[in-house]
């Protein structure tokens, strides 16, 4: 079987590929080649010599479109060179472990000379298509933000019908460093650990001053020295940060190393400290103990560390990381006494649960928010409708409670992180179905209905054996009569935050449908009255026209 | 800002040309080509460029 690797993202992301890479490359009847850019290429000096690395030419490319007028024919001409390269090849198998659209293209152009593919790739009208299971969940819930809480590595396997054991998730081998960082590293008397200062994206990265605090709290509560790496873009940051006293145990190798001498440093530390980007997920390779700062723009189920002891630290922003908490950490780390694990919070558990079940066919579960079993209820309730205006597609009627029902699918995931497991599924189910007659279109788009009502009504039979609220919040009218007090007493600024809380808590209360467009006006009203500074008028309309109206809709309900 | 308005007018030329042809012929390896090459360009700026993490993209 010749198969190419398709990883056209970035360092990082090559990283987190090796080990399926390597995986795939012991298997004795896989011939693997790899397609990376050749800005990227260096994240592949360590792999093993029989996997085959070809470069998209990305570089010349863009010259060629910047060059003249139309750039993009000579660019043609060289992306054609490497395609006709890749086409001689005749690979049997495609495998695109990058998600992304132009990566859709090009894994469309093997299958139409016959490849078979899995990851993204295109219908045959250019439309976005995914052939296996894998790829389908990796569209409808991976990313920040979303519900996934399975590592990057482990779905990249899953997609090459590869399981990775532990052993499988670290490398025997690697790169050696070039002399002078081999030198420096020498000349460190006491155990060292490495900080990683900069991040591939700035909204990742920690200041200097919160790297300046973490360096002076880990050089007086510890007696590691500590080797700082990064980019020669990031030495002015580690300059800016490093403190003026101590500086004795501090050696700055930013923009004095190769990428893949990384690997050496990092495996000879005794901890890694780092936000998300590359430097982790090579000592996940090398198996060194890793503290990971991350924050609300990464998921760290999914591109968090792999070594055998890592913890993270999750804020939501990372100005909020206490320096104070670090040394503690590093040492528990360095001392066996932290476990390899991303903590959860109770809300990310009960997701986990829902992934799993509508996934895995696990039991669903019955601890749910006070807004989902409103929006279930009123999903499962609409269902038979919808499915019989699929069954009349032109009639106008059919047409109009069609693009309600998606509307209403929206606002079901955008108010609820149950449901919202649940609409993404049936998202990337639908985007499965292909190109063919109105018929043939009409049957899947039935048949992905049906299966979504399936898994609502055995999600509700099971709810209704037993169900607990997780959230513990005042029942809505408890938190109105608060917002109506600061309004009549005038305390403005408490009375606004308690006006926002309310309205979040209970958006499943004002969601489209019954009642919505009272909800509608009755908003404008209390606009106008907030615009006008008149609050005693807000606090009239919330306490007797809002709660009158909640209240037929919670009876409704 | 000169090169990102350049690369815009690329993507958009590439796109138009890809329309054209499916407009007429239907989708095939041309047009599938052609968008290639407009989606290569999309990511090439969000991608190689540092302040934007890949994730995105996907």
């Amino acid at each position: 079987m010749k198969t190419l690797v398709i990883q056209l993202a970035r360092f990082g992301d090559i990283y987190l590929t090796w080990p399926t890479l390597i995986k795939m490359s012991k298997q004795l009847d896989q011939e693997v080649h790899l397609l990376v850019r050749e800005t990227f290429k260096s994240a592949t000096i360590g792999l093993p010599e029989n996997i085959i690395v070809h470069t998209l030419p990305s570089v010349s490319m863009m010259s060629a479109i910047l060059s003249h007028e139309s750039g993009e024919d000579q660019a043609m001409d060289i992306f054609d060179g490497l395609l006709d390269q890749l086409y001689s090849q005749k690979f049997d198998q495609i495998l695109n472990l990058s998600f992304s659209p132009f990566s859709s293209y090009l894994t469309r152009s093997f299958e139409e000379l016959g490849a078979q593919v899995k990851g993204y790739t295109r219908h045959s009208d250019g439309f976005l298509n995914f052939h296996d299971d894998t790829s389908a969940y990796f569209y409808a819930q991976v990313g920040p933000g979303r519900a996934n809480q399975f590592h990057l590595s482990d779905i990249m396997a899953m997609m090459a019908d590869l399981d990775l054991a532990d052993e499988d998730r670290h490398i025997s081998v690697w790169p050696k460093a070039q002399s002078s960082v081999q030198q420096t590293l020498n000349s460190i008397s006491s155990e060292f650990i490495v900080f990683h200062v900069g991040a591939s994206d700035l909204g990742k990265a920690l200041s200097s001053y919160q790297i300046r605090q973490i360096i002076l709290e880990l050089l007086q509560e510890t007696s590691y020295s500590i080797v700082l790496i990064g980019s020669s873009k990031e030495s002015q940051l580690a300059q800016e940060s490093k403190p003026r006293v101590g500086s004795e145990r501090i050696f700055d190798l930013t923009g004095k190393t190769q990428l893949p001498d990384l690997f050496s440093v990092i495996q000879q530390a005794q901890c890694l400290l780092g936000v998300d980007s590359a430097p982790i997920h090579m000592a996940s390779l090398v198996d060194t103990p890793t503290l990971n700062f991350s924050c609300r723009h990464v998921n760290s189920f999914e591109t968090g560390p792999k070594s055998s002891k890592f913890k993270v630290m999750r804020t939501k922003e990372l100005s909020e990381i206490d320096p104070l908490l670090i040394s503690d950490l590093v040492l528990g780390l360095c001392e066996s006494t932290v476990h390899a694990e991303v903590e959860c919070t109770d809300e990310e558990r009960l997701i986990g649960e829902m992934i799993r079940s509508v996934y895995l066919g696990t039991p669903y579960v019955r601890t749910i928010f006070k807004s989902t079993g409103f929006v279930l209820t009123q999903c499962l309730d609409l269902l038979p409708s919808v499915a019989k205006a699929y069954e009349t597609p032109q009639d106008p009627k059919s047409r109009e409670l069609m693009s309600i029902f998606d509307d209403l699918m929206k606002s079901y995931a955008d108010s609820d992180v149950l449901m919202k497991v649940i609409v993404n599924w049936f998202d990337a189910e639908r985007i499965r179905i292909p190109p063919g007659t109105i018929s043939a279109i009409q049957e899947k788009t039935l048949g992905v209905l049906d299966n979504l009502q399936y898994v609502l009504m055995d999600w509700a039979r099971q709810l209704g054996e037993s169900v607990q609220f997780l959230d513990q919040s005042e029942d809505w009218s408890v938190q109105l009569d608060h917002v109506v007090k600061h309004f009549r007493f005038y305390n403005l600024e408490e009375g606004m935050e308690e006006l926002q809380s309310f309205l979040s808590t209970n958006s499943h209360l004002f969601s489209n449908g019954i009642l919505s467009s009272e909800a509608s006006s009755l908003q404008k009203k209390i606009e106008g009255a907030l615009k006008d500074s008149d609050y005693s008028r807000a606090a009239d309309l919330l306490e007797y026209d809002l709660r009158t109206l909640l209240s037929t809709k919670d009876m409704i309900a | 800002m000169k090169t990102e308005k350049k690369l815009q007018t690329a993507i958009q030329r590439l796109e138009q040309s890809a329309q054209k042809i499916i407009d007429t012929r239907g989708y095939s390896s041309e047009p599938n080509k052609l968008k290639m090459l407009a989606e290569f360009i999309k990511e090439q700026l969000r991608n190689e460029d540092s302040r934007y993490s890949t994730r995105p993209i996907r």
